[in-house]
């Protein structure tokens, strides 16, 4: 089974997305903050891929990738940012999102959620466990 | 209200905007067929809540900009009744986020006051607590000033600096970007909402902030007797 790391905070978005991606397969555990996703990827070898909100407690999502970044175990991880604020709101060279792990962004209320099953999918089957 | 009008609209979609997604969300999940009963059920009563939670919220909002004759008559309201109506009101919310609420009750004389914008104040309170889970119990305690009745909070989850607090009474909260560290998402606009409340009861919401967690008190005027509370509306 395909584990996933979801990094967000409110309660019911975290467990709506959680009893979505489980619903179809996918094994999911849940940070509420940075530091929380940086204990999970540190007992969890095999987590495959990360979902997070930027809005997060204490550090920021941004905070979070550039830790990721900077631990050669996991910058290959592949990270989905699913925030409530756009894109264009982040002042971020679309460079500096690849170099962040980046591989998708979603702007929550434009989520179709079958589609990020997909995606997820196609990620998460092509990355091996950290 | 004293939000400035430029600020209104801000802050009134950042605080509607994190149930919506929600809601959109688990609409998606309902309208396939890959959760299983138990499942579903869940985030059926989520939205639900919800749903309720947002339209307590804009409720709130007409409750502050309300004249006179639009608000419930005041009544002889028993305030320990209110809180423990509150908290059975509240607690599917309170229970899908395991925070229980321990009331320790005290007779009180009833209050000539207007129960529902007691109980909104109450509920904003209540669940003003980010979704990280604490063991301690929300206590809920009740003070006889003799002028003045109180209902005091004790939330050992919360974590709203007395600067931030003092930020929320001013017209310029909107922009301070997270007045409560651990729930980031939130601007803070239903304590907001719940201090013009206590403002429009004559009475104060002030906060009180412990080592751990902090004391919210709600402090009305004691009007025992309909004919005070006229000749303290002149």
């Amino acid at each position: 089974m395909v584990e996933l790391l979801v990094v967000e905070p409110d309660e019911a978005y975290a467990s709506a997305l959680m009893a979505g991606l489980n619903s179809v397969g996918f094994a999911t555990s849940r940070a509420t903050d940075a530091q929380e996703a940086v204990d999970h990827l540190d007992r969890q070898a095999e987590i495959r891929l990360v979902i997070t909100e930027l809005q997060l407690p204490r550090h920021n999502g941004l905070a979070l990738l550039q830790h990721l970044q900077s631990y050669a175990d996991w910058q290959q991880l592949p990270v989905v940012v699913l925030s409530q604020f756009k894109k264009v709101q982040i002042e971020l060279a679309p460079t500096d999102w690849r170099q962040y792990g980046v591989v998708e962004y979603i702007y929550k209320p434009k989520l179709e959620f079958t589609r990020l099953i997909r995606q997820i999918a196609e990620l998460a089957h092509a990355t091996p466990a950290h | 209200m004293s939000i400035e009008d430029s600020q209104l609209a801000d802050v009134v979609g950042r605080e509607l905007m994190r149930p919506l997604q929600s809601m959109q969300l688990i609409s998606q999940l309902l309208v396939g067929d890959n959760l299983d009963d138990d499942v579903r059920s869940q985030q059926q009563a989520q939205l639900l809540q919800l749903s309720q939670r947002t339209l307590e919220l804009v409720e709130s909002l007409f409750l502050v900009e309300a004249g006179p004759s639009q608000l419930e008559r005041p009544a002889a309201t028993n305030l320990s009744q209110v809180v423990s109506d509150t908290a059975v009101q509240l607690q599917p919310w309170l229970l899908s986020r395991q925070r229980p609420i321990r009331i320790y009750n005290r007779p009180l004389h009833p209050v000539y006051t207007r129960r529902r914008l007691i109980n909104q104040i109450l509920r904003s309170v209540l669940t003003a607590s980010p979704d990280i889970t604490s063991s301690q119990p929300v206590e809920v305690r009740f003070r006889d000033h003799g002028q003045t009745q109180s209902v005091r909070v004790r939330d050992y989850n919360s974590d709203l600096t007395l600067d931030g607090w003092q930020r929320l009474g001013s017209a310029q909260f909107a922009s301070h970007v997270q007045p409560l560290p651990d729930n980031p998402s939130s601007s803070g606009f239903e304590l907001y909402v719940a201090r013009q409340l206590a403002d429009r009861l004559g009475g104060q919401l002030t906060l009180e902030p412990k080592q751990t967690g902090n004391c919210f008190e709600l402090r009305l005027p004691a009007l025992y007797q309909p004919r005070i509370w006229q000749a303290k509306q002149w």
